[in-house]
């Protein structure tokens, strides 16, 4: 209960940041519109069977790119403020915090689904499938993003340093994100097709967020420490060398 | 021998030191004797024909991806746990490894496809399976060599997250497949042929663990050197 | 005149065949279109035979190649450390007294 409740502190000092601009929510959403846009433009002149594949595609490609966004966006705050020292100094459970960041992620992609759902049905007429079954739509987009995000929040924690070094994160996230996609736009395609397996697909979706939650819960406190902790002086080895170079594969992992 | 300044005294013997020169060493001829039980020993497949002998290097390389994943990602999870160095360098190593034999097979499997099935690329659960797995491991070489001061707890999530993975992806490709289906069926192979196949085997293998452990030794002396560096740094300012 | 006597006649072609046939298989011809798709066939199997060895070739190429060139790195790794030892061995020796 400690825990949710610590979580849901942060949570609403998180959209009560939000609230004060709309950053976040305003530049996912513009971002989500230009790619559909991009996509009438590229792909609107498909044969109409064509579209049935193209739209699980273009849909979970475009959360994949927004997510990156957003993960970036949300610690950037705290990398800019260098508020995450802060945060593990104060007594909140680590958890927490990954509750609350994962949480404000997953709002601001729902937020986007509910911009690009029915964008891609007004590109192409295959997608009023989604009109017909909204529950299912929406459980979809839910699980699918539930699962990007637990993953995209752990790393994207990790990365969020003073050096911020925010490309390694598109480098890390596309091929650890891979399965969660692969399972989302096959199950998309189930709903566009009308496939009487689809609650399967959204059964097996629901396990594998579990599985990547936990997983995530289990490495959170052990990477933010580390992303968090005290920096070597990056140039005291350099420094005592005669030719001022380090070998490069070396791990820095810090005194204990 | 008994230089002073030199910085460590002359070592006993040790096996473990030698380990990776001997591997190296016992893969020569064993190589050179698969090459020619494949190529002198073994008759073509009867329907691939003589393009089928790229298999019998080509399954051990993906084996040895696989398992330099699952090594990577076990390493990494010591490191974490016993915030270990050498934990942390093995894991590097095994890393390196396992792209170098995942590139072999992402490489061969297209030449092996286009001489048999005229495409290189068949969509094939397996093809697909290692691609993305080589891509975690490329991610993870990238985080370890360009990350942050501070990342090598974060390289250590992703390659443990990459080895959890493995069985992931394999059953989401498998998913994919209902989408996209093979235009090739990779068989398996005859039974006789397997006589052929474990020579090749056992000859990577050696091949592999000699390079790994070579690696392994670098990685351990380039942190040992960085700490005197730094030790030799400290003493000479404070006096 | 005496008459020539006929010279016996040879046996016959049928009677010769019969008593050997028990011996002999009967000989079937191939024709010459048969022998034309014949040779069609061998030199694709050979065209397919010869393009499957340079495949082998590139395959087993490209495997030599990324082992060497793994080895090559470790070679240059190698040195560089080394480099940097007799380095730290030469701060050092400065260092003594």
């Amino acid at each position: 209960m400690r825990l949710l409740r610590q979580a849901a502190l942060l949570l609403r000092s998180e959209l009560r940041q939000e609230l004060r601009d709309f950053e976040l929510v305003l530049t996912a959403g513009f971002f989500t519109v230009v790619l559909l846009a991009m996509f009438y433009l590229s792909f609107a002149s498909l044969q109409q069977r064509a579209h049935l594949g193209a739209i699980p595609g273009l849909m979970w490609l475009t959360i994949a790119f927004v997510g990156v966004l957003t993960l970036t966006r949300v610690f950037d705050r705290e990398r800019e403020a260098d508020t995450l020292r802060a945060l593990l100094a104060a007594p909140v459970d680590r958890l927490a915090i990954y509750v609350a960041k994962a949480a404000m992620t997953l709002a601001v992609l729902m937020i986007c689904c509910a911009v690009l759902v029915p964008g891609l049905w007004l590109i192409f007429p295959a997608g009023a499938a989604f009109a017909a079954a909204p529950g299912s739509t929406a459980l979809l987009a839910l699980l699918g993003c539930a699962g990007y995000v637990a993953i995209g929040t752990l790393f994207a924690a990790g990365l969020a340093t003073g050096a911020g070094k925010n490309t390694l994160l598109f480098v890390i996230l596309y091929p650890l994100t891979t399965p969660v996609l692969m399972y989302a736009l096959v199950t998309t395609r189930a709903l566009l097709d009308g496939d009487p397996a689809l609650p399967s697909y959204l059964g097996q979706m629901a396990a594998l967020d579990v599985i990547l939650f936990a997983a995530a819960c289990l490495l959170f406190e052990t990477v933010l420490v580390g992303a968090a902790g005290p920096r070597r002086s990056s140039s005291s080895a350099r420094r005592a060398r005669p030719s001022g170079q380090v070998p490069r594969d070396m791990s820095r992992e810090p005194a204990p | 021998m008994n230089d002073p300044t030199s910085i460590r005294p002359p070592r006993p013997f040790r096996l473990r030191a030698v380990l990776p020169d001997l591997c190296l060493l016992a893969a020569m001829p064993l190589l050179v004797y698969s090459v020619h039980r494949v190529f002198i020993d073994t008759p073509n497949e009867q329907t691939m024909g003589t393009a089928f002998k790229i298999f019998f290097f080509h399954v051990p390389m993906g084996w040895l991806c696989m398992l330099m994943a699952l090594v990577a990602g076990v390493a990494a999870g010591v490191q974490l746990r016993r915030r270990s160095r050498l934990a942390g360098c093995v894991a590097l190593a095994a890393a390196e490894v396992g792209f170098v034999t995942g590139l072999g097979v992402l490489l061969t499997g297209p030449i092996w496809g286009r001489a048999t099935w005229g495409t290189p690329w068949t969509g094939d659960a397996r093809q697909v399976t290692t691609a993305l797995l080589w891509l975690v491991i490329v991610a993870y070489l990238l985080l370890r060599h360009y990350g942050p001061r501070t990342s090598d707890r974060l390289a250590a999530a992703l390659a443990i997250f990459g080895a959890v993975n493995v069985p992931i992806i394999y059953y989401a490709v498998k998913l994919w497949k209902t989408l996209h289906p093979s235009t090739g069926v990779v068989g398996s192979l005859p039974p006789e042929m397997w006589a052929t196949f474990w020579p090749g085997l056992g000859a990577l293998i050696l091949c592999s663990l000699g390079l790994f452990g070579l690696r392994v030794r670098q990685l351990v002396i380039a942190e040992e050197l960085d700490a005197a560096w730094v030790q030799l740094d400290e003493r000479s300012q404070s006096t | 005149m005496d008459e020539i006597a006929p010279k016996p006649a040879p046996p016959a072609p049928e009677a010769k065949t019969d008593a050997k046939a028990a011996e002999y298989a009967p000989v079937v011809g191939v024709s010459v279109a048969d022998r034309q798709k014949l040779a069609e066939l061998e030199s694709i199997a050979s065209a397919k035979s010869a393009r499957d060895y340079e495949h082998v070739i590139w395959a087993y190429g490209v495997l030599w190649a990324l082992f060497a060139a793994y080895g090559l790195f470790l070679w240059r790794r190698s040195a560089r450390l080394r480099a940097d030892m007799d380095d730290l061995n030469h701060a050092l020796s400065k260092r003594a007294p």
